[in-house]
């Protein structure tokens, strides 16, 4: 499975390369910094985890992209973001609308809200090709639409095509967004939590599907998600949010194995381990809360809850530096061994 | 059936299910369930949502009549006992609820939340239950000058902390803790972990620990039962069940479970194909059978009995084996990558190249 | 305190429910101030017939075909109007919330029972319903109090019902189950609160349909002849309809106010005691 994902070459140029986002929302208290000065890139074949908690700024750093954000309440406040060369936070309305499920297509955590209930699952999936392939007959529509559920593994896809949303298992009704998001064979595919939703077996069903979709295709994709057990199986590369900065990045296995900000290590050793041995030692806490966004303390913004944190910390926001094959937002990384 | 372990030891155990059954109209939630709980035990429950966990716990808690069987509390049975009958024993069982959201008033403060249940059982003095609620707050790690804020002034982790403080107020035997740390971010959760390990070593409480989650159930329990369908189909100890799982049920939650570490990206897996059958209609023979890559003939007639194995585990699969030795066997034993049946083909190309 | 100043600062944020409010509150202060400057029975003749409003400044309102005072009329029909309209809602909340309650809390046969009930009411008509009641008991105050209680507690029922059986089921409230709590408590104390705020919306707009529905009563002569309403107003003035417009107008006039400033009120109140809209 993944040893199916296709060996990368890390001098492609990348499918999307986002520089400096920045995205406010408007609240009671005034304006809010969301996602703050956010770097990414993501290539052909390559999947991108963003993983964080509630209000790291991940799931609005998907609808930034997807210029999605909802009206008068969050807007994008500065950098660009391009997919294949063309600024997605540029583009028109107009072409920006020819965009979305043309080049970058995004699936969410809850399928059944994104499907329109009364309508069956062959014409939902018609109307993407009706939008952005009109030149299509309706025989051919339908053909289309039928192998896409066979490319997304719906058994008897016939049939599902005269079905209702509420007739699919939630599982089902995945693999139906899934399938649209693919039908215009998009370059990057937006998960946002794609399987949060789903139960364990359903979840490994799906996340396989799309390693091997990821292999088939070729497709970039930007997987946001707060499991740091689907990221190891599914990512390339791991990018950490906090606050609304990215607080870390690095390769899955270095992540993993040397996480470097004491955010990253602090979330990994949280979680309870089984294989690490039966033992029950206490597992790690990161004590206190995230804070509000429009309270940040000065300087780094995880500094309050750091074990490690140095008076320094207090004083200046840290800048994202290099250190060994990650990127790091902490004044006390260090090459080898972490403090 | 009735494959309740017996403990050894003298006095019937803290609680004891006996064929628990609970349909809610069609719905058969719960579909005979039998287990015990000794003092001072954990033990874990686990299931994926529509298994019937839930309702299995709400049942045990008398928060809706059974259907059938029976729950026993210090042996004596208190599933058929009236509302006013049970509400004494609550002192000895208490519940944590899933969601620290919804599982408090809003219009209360925290301390009259935490104070409820002394006064509901009028025990001590005004004064007295003041001071309890201050080394209640104390105990979960809340500050004292939360006991006059109300609950939407916290952080979800900080509400599940009051929600436990009012659980260990009338000091029980026996929490039951129905998803207590799912609707929590990761960094949380472990508080809440770490906090429920500590108070069951300080004050020797049981838990029966819900979760839809193997790895935290591992971390919590002693003992785990795994439920699916409405129905238990393995009880373990924790260790083996993480080792050595017998049904292929276990076998594949456990296999879908994505651990934190790349390395094991490579592991063999069994990957169990489809989605839970509707419990409004469940297959007839093994409840797994619709799903299991192992499944034979008698599989799909016969409904296997949750049997006790020589080695302490029980299991209800036809297809688990017990050797001369009296070592059990799984049939996911063998073979280092168990191929699931395919749904369909899959597809071999893009289907849709056009340009 | 706290929570009513919370209360007045969401409710005032909508211009028409302040609007509402005050012309209640003026109809509440003439129906107060009746007594005081028109002691008199205002069934008494007390100037010329027919005098035109503005004809003569002592009687701004004019006088009907039996030379009683209209202005004195309206006040004092305010008073009849908001104590029938409130005592008959009174009622009607004590039967819907009883019914609703047991209802909804206990559900099975206990439940179907009340509710079929509760639809028989729903079925007929309300205002034909109050004819015949009236028509049966006699057209006296009590009766017509009764009447419209009864014609009007069914949606209370069925909205107490459904509310008590969603908060029935809620975390918090199973948590009181949990540590034992006595029922009379976990109904008392957790589940009606939380259902007062549809109530209190649901009783303006009652209150508002029981004035009405009395109006359409007194018209038809099934009023209480020794109380002074509004209805009976338009309906004697129906007779003079063509040369003296202003009996009909004037009471009319009344009446839709008190109607419209309660619906207002109601709707003021729906908003401001929704906590989905508090934080915005």
């Amino acid at each position: 499975m993944a040893a199916s994902a296709p060996s990368l070459v890390p001098d492609a140029t990348p499918v999307l390369a986002v520089e400096g986002l920045t995205t406010c929302l408007n609240t009671r208290a005034g304006k809010v910094t969301v996602v703050d000065g956010l770097d990414l890139t993501v290539r052909a074949g390559e999947t991108l985890a963003i993983v964080g908690e509630s209000g790291s700024g991940k799931s609005m750093t998907a609808l930034s992209l997807m210029r999605l954000l909802p009206d008068g309440v969050a807007f994008n406040a500065g950098g660009a973001a391009r997919l294949n060369g063309r600024d997605l936070l540029s583009l028109s309305e107009r072409d920006m609308r020819r965009l979305r499920g043309a080049d970058i297509s995004m699936i969410f955590q809850e399928p059944m809200t994104s499907l329109n209930p009364v309508m069956r699952i062959g014409r939902q999936l018609m109307e993407v090709f009706e939008e952005h392939r009109p030149e299509l007959s309706a025989q051919q529509r339908r053909e289309k639409a039928t192998d896409l559920l066979k490319l997304v593994r719906i058994p008897d896809p016939a049939r599902v095509l005269d079905d209702l949303p509420h007739h699919l298992s939630g599982g089902m009704r995945q693999r139906v967004m899934i399938a649209m998001a693919l039908a215009c064979e998009p370059k990057l595919l937006i998960a946002d939590e794609p399987t949060t939703a789903l139960d364990a077996t359903v979840q490994a069903q799906i996340l396989d599907l799309l390693r091997t979709l990821q292999a088939e295709l070729g497709l970039a994709i930007v997987l946001i998600t707060h499991n740091l057990g689907v990221v190891a199986q599914n990512a390339h590369r791991v990018l950490v949010m906090y606050a609304g900065r990215k607080v870390e990045e690095a390769p899955v296995a270095e992540l993993f194995r040397t996480p470097r900000h004491p955010y990253t290590r602090g979330l990994l050793r949280a979680l309870p381990n089984p294989d690490a041995g039966g033992g029950r030692e206490p597992l790690m806490e990161i004590p206190g809360i995230v804070p509000a966004l429009s309270a940040l303390p000065k300087g780094c913004a995880f500094q309050p809850r750091c074990p490690v944190a140095i008076d320094a910390c207090a004083q200046t926001r840290p800048a994202l530096r290099d250190v060994g094959p990650a990127k790091v937002a902490c004044i006390l990384a260090t090459e080898g061994v972490p403090a | 059936m009735n494959a309740q372990p017996i403990f050894p030891e003298a006095g019937p155990p803290l609680l004891e299910v006996r064929d628990l059954v609970k349909h809610h109209g069609r719905v058969r939630a719960v579909d005979g369930v039998s287990f015990a709980i000794k003092a001072g035990e954990t033990v874990g429950l686990v299931g994926e949502s529509g298994c019937g966990k839930s309702t299995l716990g709400r049942a045990i808690m008398g928060l809706a009549p059974l259907t059938g069987g029976e729950v026993r509390l210090d042996g004596q049975v208190i599933s058929d006992l009236p509302y006013a009958q049970v509400r004494p024993l609550r002192k000895r069982m208490q519940m944590v609820f899933q969601d620290p959201y919804a599982s408090l008033n809003p219009r209360r403060t925290v301390g009259t939340i935490i104070e409820e249940p002394l006064k509901v059982h009028g025990l001590g003095s005004a004064k007295a239950r003041r001071a309890q609620v201050l080394e209640l707050m104390a105990r979960v790690g809340l500050p004292a000058d939360a006991a006059s804020r109300f609950p939407h002034e916290f952080s979800g982790g900080q509400r599940q902390r009051v929600g436990i403080a009012r659980a260990l107020a009338l000091n029980p035997a026996l929490i039951v803790a129905d998803e207590p740390v799912s609707a929590l971010d990761v960094s949380v959760q472990a508080q809440v972990i770490n906090l429920m390990v500590r108070l069951q070593k300080e004050m020797g409480l049981s838990y029966l620990f819900i979760s839809h989650d193997l790895a935290v159930v591992h971390y919590i329990a002693d003992r785990i039962l795994v439920m699916y369908l409405g129905k238990i189909v393995e009880m373990s100890d924790r260790d083996r069940v993480w080792k050595q799982p017998l049904h292929p049920y276990t076998a594949g939650l456990l296999a879908a479970h994505p651990s934190p570490d790349p390395e094991s990206a490579h592991a063999p897996r069994l990957r169990i194909e489809g989605d839970m059958p509707s419990p409004t209609a469940p297959p007839p023979g093994c409840r797994f059978h619709t799903r299991c890559p192992f499944k034979v003939e008698l599989c799909t007639t016969e409904e296997p009995a949750l049997r006790p194995l020589p080695d302490g585990r029980t299991v209800a699969c036809h297809l688990v084996t017990v050797a001369a030795d009296g070592t059990a066997h799984s049939p996911t034993e063998g073979g280092e990558v168990i191929p699931a049946s395919r749904a369909s083909e899959p597809a071999s190309a893009f289907p849709l190249s056009h340009s | 305190m706290k929570a009513l100043l919370d209360l007045w600062r969401l409710f005032r944020r909508k211009r028409t429910a302040v609007l509402g409010l005050a012309i209640f509150i003026a109809i509440v202060a003439a129906a107060l101030l009746a007594p005081v400057l028109y002691p008199d029975d205002p069934a008494d003749m007390v100037a010329a017939p027919l005098l035109w409003p503005g004809e003569d400044m002592a009687y701004p309102l004019g006088t009907d075909p039996l030379g009683r005072d209209v202005a004195a009329g309206i006040m004092h029909g305010a008073r009849s109007a908001l104590m029938i309209g409130g005592i008959s809602t009174l009622v009607a909340l004590a039967i819907g919330i009883t019914v609703g309650a047991l209802s909804g809390y206990y559900g099975g046969w206990v439940n179907d029972v009340l509710m079929r009930i509760t639809e028989m009411f729903q079925t007929m008509p309300q205002f034909i319903l109050a004819v015949v009641l009236v028509a049966i008991f006699g057209p006296a105050l009590t009766s017509i109090i009764t009447a419209l209680a009864l014609v009007s507690w069914p949606p209370v029922a069925r909205l107490v019902r459904a509310e008590v059986m969603s908060l029935r089921e809620r975390e918090f409230v199973q948590s009181c189950y949990v540590i034992g709590m006595s029922e009379r408590s976990i109904i008392f104390g957790q589940i009606l609160p939380n259902c007062l705020t549809p109530i209190i919306v649901t009783a303006s707009i009652m209150v508002a349909t029981a004035i009405l529905t009395e109006a359409g009563l007194s018209f038809l002569g099934l009023g209480d002849p020794n109380v002074l309403t509004w209805g009976a107003m338009i309906g004697a003035g129906r007779e003079s309809l063509r040369s003296a417009w202003f009996l009909v107008a004037e009471p009319g006039l009344a009446i839709i106010l008190v109607v419209l400033s309660l619906n207002l009120v109601g709707e003021g109140l729906n908003d401001a005691l929704n906590p989905k809209l508090k934080l915005r």
